[in-house]
């Protein structure tokens, strides 16, 4: 930065002062020039005429000086300027420029490449968006597809930058561009334009894709084996083999149990890698959600029975909600799971509704062990495990409130959680009451929680 | 044939052909069979039916399922989805294609459990889909006598 400002000291000093100084100096020594002729002249004596004519030269050498700075100053900003233009020609990401109207001022080499079009073809090209947005594959239909799909030019273009992924070309082949509109404006807050950059995030998304590719047949490698275990074990613990004593059935037991967790594993390593692939492949309906939930949490009942927990269901009439089923109930389980596990014997487990218009919203109260308010943060994030149930229990897989915020966001609901280490634990989950609200392309990855 | 749950061969063009040692028993007992390629997973399926007095007929791959139903017609169809060589839809494509077969249950019992591939074996005519990791033998027992018995009252 600062070889960078030194670099540049002449053209930063330049500009007009410079340009104006120059003629002062000129016209300066010039008038004096002038005066100190006139003057000897005029029968001035000898003296006079030499302090005008030096005072004159003085500033006569001063203007030159200045006017070789100026001419420094203008090869400097050629300099500047040429290297600018080849920095931006050899960019890495491809980079479009438009003016206000939308007229193509520059392309660069890489945006020339990615977008495959030729930059003498379309620069100062004016795009009439209305035949731009049928050509969806030429520089124009890619501009209307970035900025927007507004009709004519002498719309304004967005003040905020933006981005988007496009996809060129034709599969397998097809190049996947994340495209970002940087819009600009004056200091007057007059647009400019602006510039698109344009990346190549194509390995990106096809490292992506093996990866979940690989979690998904790796996982379903995984079940067969899973399954026989299971399988021989329930037919052991069923007595199929002969009935076992009660020291081999509590160790068939417990090694039954290691398998169930380990199935559920790989069912939610499955479930996560479907949602971060974007085929979790939703189908919504509308429905009651209180009696939706009842029927979950009356399935759960034994289970938190068997730990000594009380259930307190608060059943109320609410507004049909939209919401995939199958979905929501992997969601609520995992709450619900999360409740019964974390908290002691003699707990209890509230789960209360409420209207926020247009959503519906039911809070899971539990009275268990907490989240450590430092962790907070990191709640919907994959693997995370809170510090004290880390060391508490072992079980738990780590992503079941991941794959719960992906499917609420997906459902254009959304999910958060108060919480007091040894006091417990509220999970707020809110659906929406319209269809409108529900994104048309799922939002995914680990969203932090945020307000 | 004095038999209350399957429909005799005559009345039916779906009717089970069992050996005929099988069929000297008092009452016939349903044929499944189990297309599996894992040796484990076969086994105990294959023992838990026979324990639950079913006839257990075994295809370790799609061919042998193929190969099979041109020697016999089962009651019901244990049909796994990954196989080496033909897949499972290919069978069910098949079951579903031919008359003889075509109005037998087929059980999915696979491991595949994407949305995608449950919804493609319901459109090919599958009956149920069990996903092996999440049902019990038990389960699955029960989930073949419901089928059967939807399926052979609904035909009476």
């Amino acid at each position: 930065m600062a070889e960078q400002k030194e670099r540049y000291t002449t053209v930063r000093h330049g500009g007009r002062g410079l340009y104006i100084g120059a003629l002062f100096c000129l016209f300066l020594a010039g008038a004096l020039f002038a005066f100190g002729a006139a003057v000897f002249l005029l029968g001035g004596s000898f003296l006079w005429g030499v302090l005008f004519g030096s005072a004159a030269f003085f500033f006569f050498v001063w203007a030159l000086w200045l006017i070789w700075i100026f001419v420094r100053a203008f090869e400097e900003m050629k300099k500047i300027f040429e290297r600018a233009e080849t920095i931006i020609a050899n960019l890495a990401d491809g980079l479009v420029e438009i003016d206000a109207s939308r007229r193509i001022l520059r392309v660069n080499r890489r945006a020339e490449e990615l977008l495959s079009f030729r930059s003498e073809r379309v620069v100062g090209v004016l795009p009439s968006f209305g035949t731009a947005l049928k050509t969806k594959d030429s520089i124009f239909g890619f501009l209307a597809a970035v900025v927007g799909e507004a009709g004519a030019p002498s719309d304004p273009l967005p003040r905020e930058s933006l981005s988007r992924e496009i996809v060129v070309g034709q599969a397998p082949r097809e190049l996947f561009l994340w495209v970002s509109f940087i819009p600009l404006s004056g200091k007057d807050g007059v647009s400019l334009g602006g510039i698109f950059i344009v990346r190549d995030s194509t390995r990106e998304k096809v490292i992506g894709r093996l990866k979940s590719e690989f979690i998904s047949i790796a996982a379903h490698q995984l079940r067969t084996p899973l399954s026989g275990v299971k399988w021989a074990l329930r037919l052991f613990l069923d007595g199929d083999f002969g009935d076992p004593t009660p020291k081999q059935r509590d160790f068939l037991e417990k090694a039954y149990g290691t398998n169930e967790r380990m199935i559920l594993l790989v069912n939610d390593l499955l479930n996560a890698s479907r949602i971060e692939e974007g085929r979790f492949g939703y189908a919504f309906q509308e429905g009651d959600v209180v009696q939706f939930f009842k029927a979950i949490v009356g399935e759960l009942l034994p289970r938190m029975q068997d730990r000594g927990l009380r259930c307190i269901f608060e059943e109320k009439v609410l507004p049909r909600a939209v919401f995939d089923p199958e979905k929501l109930r992997l969601a609520f389980t995992n709450v619900l799971d999360n409740a019964i596990e974390y908290t002691p014997s003699g707990g209890t487990i509230k789960i209360v509704f409420d209207v926020m218009s247009p959503y519906v919203r039911v809070a899971v109260h539990d009275t268990g062990v907490g989240i450590p308010s430092h962790q907070l943060e990191r709640l919907f994030t994959k693997f995370f495990r809170g510090d004290n149930v880390v060391r508490l229990q072992t079980e738990g897989t780590g992503l079941g409130l991941f794959i719960v915020k992906n499917i609420i966001l997906a459902h254009g609901g959304d999910v958060w959680v108060d919480s007091e280490v040894g006091r417990g634990t509220t999970v707020f989950i809110t659906i929406p009451t319209d269809h409108a609200l529900i994104p048309s392309i799922p939002p995914v990855g680990e969203f932090p929680m945020g307000g | 044939m004095e038999n209350n749950t399957f429909p005799d061969t005559k009345t039916t063009n779906i009717a089970p052909t069992p050996s005929s040692g099988e069929r000297d028993g008092q009452r016939a007992s349903p044929v499944i069979l189990v297309v599996e390629d894992d040796k484990f997973l076969r086994q105990l399926l294959s023992e838990k039916l026979m324990k639950e007095g079913f006839l257990v007929r075994e295809a370790i791959d799609g061919d042998a399922a193929l190969a099979f139903f041109k020697k016999e017609t089962p009651h019901l169809v244990l049909l796994d989805l990954l196989l080496p060589g033909i897949l499972g839809f290919e069978v069910l494509k098949h079951i579903r294609a031919t008359p003889e077969l075509s109005k037998i249950p087929v059980i999915i019992l696979t491991n595949l459990g994407q949305q995608e591939d449950v919804k493609k074996a319901k459109d090919l005519g599958a009956t149920d889909y069990l996903v092996k990791a999440n049902f019990t033998p038990d389960e699955i027992i029960s989930r073949i006598r419901e089928v059967l018995r939807e399926q052979y009252t609904e035909l009476r």
